[in-house]
């Protein structure tokens, strides 16, 4: 593979893993696949498009506040719609998710509009490009996606392995009735889940929009990256990194040498080809499956 | 009972935002009492392509609502009724179904993807009812033998032989034989058949041309798509897309660092993007004049967007706008009573004088005859013009003008 392909595959498996990572959090809290992951993405952009009134002087502070109200959001969505489902059958909080993401995207269309935005432009910010070694060029945001994915990545593992709270999350996503048991508040726990993982969405939405555009419909993202933790295992995080290269690899060998069209329909082919050669993923659970 | 109620609340409001409906206000001024003309719309105003069709269909809002004021059609006002289809071929059709049967509508505008014009139109059939499609025409309108029922009405885009003729001129004049043209469609089926006919022209005339077909909706990275463009030395690109996906791929192309020029068509036709790229690589074609030329009808539709009041800035509003002063130029020549029969005749023979506005150059006027549901189409190429910081025409306007389905007739008039 040339520099520019290699360039590519890293910055579309940085985008998957974002998003990929926040499915797996939620899964492994609480046993959903949250199909409204994608519009929370596209939420936070918007914000993020909000808040550029600020001025492009406090971009950190604007970046730091749409990822805090899509964390906020997230939280509450759980606290207010899944936690009242519990002990209903995972397929009723499944289908409870997209009827979600169809109110989120609705509402966006009527505070937003369907046109498209362009954040930066109204901050007066141009995406630079950079050179890589090997002739690879990419942008400044996308080359910034990919150091906020390692750091969101890496910030999470640590997170679940070392702070208290987040070994609080593990223990509860286990076992919910014995670390119930010990003291440990499970829905503020899996609550906190669906946070980080609005957050992971929320930043590949700050990235989408700030290097593409921003409309409603870029929560079809979400869904697209769904392939990522079916592929890598719902319950593993190292799995859905590995998995968002393999799809971002696939999808532009695709595009490359095959055909553009084939960029659509790649993840969805990696979803189809793990349900049927390896339906619990390369790193999940095979007791999982049930579940799901 | 509390998760009862719970459910039920969350299922009226999914409800609420799953059937998006406007009803277009039946003229408040006194002078409109009159009985309406009732006027049906389906447009794809949530969904995939809702950042073209949404801000389209409020200019058209906003021009019936600013012909209500001003007293209707000799007293009548027009009831303009709009649903979402949210591109959805199926929804499209049964909506229609609903404005014929339950609103009694005259006719529906079908403002989508055109993939929605047929559902729409199988419809209108038994009723006799015309259908006005503002998108992409197709060869079921154009001449000699158009469909009697079907009329084209946007002038945001051309038939399939037309779309592309001005970009494929003018190409061709300025990189000349053996340039090096990579074209974008999107995976629908009126953007891939003009682009398909596009590059044909361009290799007819010598240039090297080469089609991409962008996946529906577009993936999150076009940098593979763009890539081929580079790979292939482009110098020209161009593209009979929808907004989303040709913005996309001409940013991936600028981010690679591509440094040829892109021809945008008239679906990006708005200042606002010219505007936004400030890029003497950038030349878009419009179909109506835009704002930067200050003609009359940017001051009527300032001020209607001030009274009246718009979510979406002014230059989107112009396609609509042109598209209502085509439906008011209809209903006058169905006069008062109009049935569904008449306004087809009236329709059949229409006339707009669009060049008295100035959304078009002066003189100039759309005419639909019995055989040609197209009619002629003007489009003019700006830029950005960096040295005076404003929006600047490229050479005069163009007359398409098709001659047959996919042959086009393409003249240069107007002033440089």
């Amino acid at each position: 593979m040339d520099a520019q392909l290699v360039a590519q595959v890293v910055v579309l498996a940085a985008f998957y893993s974002l998003i990929g990572t926040g499915y797996v959090l939620v899964y492994r809290a609480s046993r959903v696949l949250n199909l409204a992951n994608g519009e929370l993405l596209m939420l936070c952009a918007y914000f993020f498009f909000s808040l550029t009134v600020l001025g492009q002087d406090l971009l950190p502070l604007v970046v730091l506040l749409a990822l805090v109200l899509v964390a906020m959001l997230a939280g509450v969505i759980y606290l207010a719609t899944v936690r009242p489902m519990t002990g209903y059958p995972v397929f009723s909080i499944v289908l409870m998710t997209v009827g979600l993401a169809i109110v989120l995207r609705g509402l966006a269309e009527l505070v937003w509009t369907a046109q498209a935005r362009y954040p930066l432009d109204v901050l007066g910010i141009t995406n630079q490009t950079l050179q890589l070694p090997g002739g690879a060029v990419i942008t400044v945001v996308e080359a910034g996606q990919v150091v906020a994915a390692v750091l969101f990545i890496g910030g999470v593992v640590a997170f679940l392995r070392v702070a208290r709270i987040g070994m609080q999350m593990r223990a509860a996503a286990e076992h919910p009735v014995l670390a119930s048991q010990r003291g440990v508040n499970i829905h503020m726990a899996f609550a906190l889940s669906w946070a980080l993982a609005a957050i992971g969405a929320g930043i590949a939405g700050l990235a989408f929009a700030a290097n593409v555009r921003l409309e409603p419909n870029i929560a079809e993202q979400g869904l697209r990256a769904l392939a990522v933790p079916l592929a890598g295992g719902l319950t593993s995080i190292f799995g859905a990194v590995i998995a968002s290269l393999l799809v971002a690899t696939s999808e532009n060998l695709a595009v490359q040498y095959a055909d553009p069209l084939l960029a659509g329909v790649v993840p969805y082919l990696v979803i189809l080809a793990f349900i049927v050669l390896r339906p619990w993923g390369l790193l999940g659970e095979k007791e999982e499956l049930e579940r799901v | 009972m509390r998760r009862t109620l719970f459910f039920l609340a969350l299922s009226l409001l999914l409800a609420a935002c799953g059937a998006k409906q406007e009803v277009g206000t039946p003229g408040a001024s006194p002078a409109a009492t009159g009985e309406p003309y009732n006027v049906g719309a389906v447009a794809a105003i949530t969904g995939p392509v809702a950042s073209t069709y949404a801000p389209f269909t409020e200019g058209f809002r906003l021009y019936i609502r600013h012909l209500n004021a001003r007293g209707g059609i000799n007293g009548h006002p027009v009831n303009l009724v709009v649903k979402d289809s949210q591109a959805n071929p199926a929804v499209a059709g049964a909506l229609a179904k609903e404005l014929f049967e339950s609103n009694n509508a005259l006719t529906v505008v079908m403002l989508g993807p055109s993939s929605n014009i047929l559902p729409v139109l199988e419809q209108a059939k038994p009723l006799g009812a015309a259908v006005l499609s503002a998108t992409g025409c197709i060869d079921q309108q154009a001449p000699p033998d158009p469909d009697p029922l079907l009329f084209c009405t946007a002038l945001l885009a051309g038939g399939i032989g037309s779309h592309l003729a001005p970009a494929v001129e003018y190409i061709a004049q300025q990189g000349g034989p053996g340039a090096k043209v990579f074209l974008s469609a999107l995976d629908i089926p009126s953007s891939r058949a003009i682009v398909d006919d596009a590059t044909k022209r361009l290799q007819a005339k010598g240039l090297e041309a080469r089609m991409v077909v962008v996946p529906n909706p577009p993936p999150a990275d076009l940098g593979p798509i763009a890539r081929q463009g580079i790979d292939f030395g482009a110098q020209w690109g161009t593209g009979g897309a929808p907004e989303e996906a040709t913005m996309a791929l001409f940013q991936a192309l600028q981010r690679q660092g591509w440094r040829g020029t892109w021809v945008g068509d008239p679906p990006i036709g708005y200042d606002d993007i010219l505007e936004r790229f400030k890029s003497d690589q950038f030349v878009v074609f419009f179909g109506v004049s835009p704002l930067a030329e200050r003609k009359p009808f940017h001051a009527e539709l300032e001020a209607a967007a001030r009274e009246f009041g718009s979510a979406f800035p002014v230059p989107r509003l112009m396609y609509g706008w042109a598209l209502g002063v085509m439906v008011e130029s209809a209903l006058r020549q169905c006069g008062w009573p109009c049935d569904r029969a008449k306004f087809q005749q009236a329709m059949n023979n229409l006339e707009v004088d669009y060049g008295a506005t100035g959304i078009w150059p002066a003189g100039a006027k759309l005419k639909f005859t019995p055989t040609d549901h197209i009619g002629q189409r003007y489009f003019r190429l700006y830029k950005w013009d960096s040295a005076s910081n404003r929006i600047v025409p490229v050479g005069p306007w163009y007359r398409v003008e098709h001659t047959g389905k996919r042959e086009v007739f393409v003249s240069a008039v107007g002033q440089q």
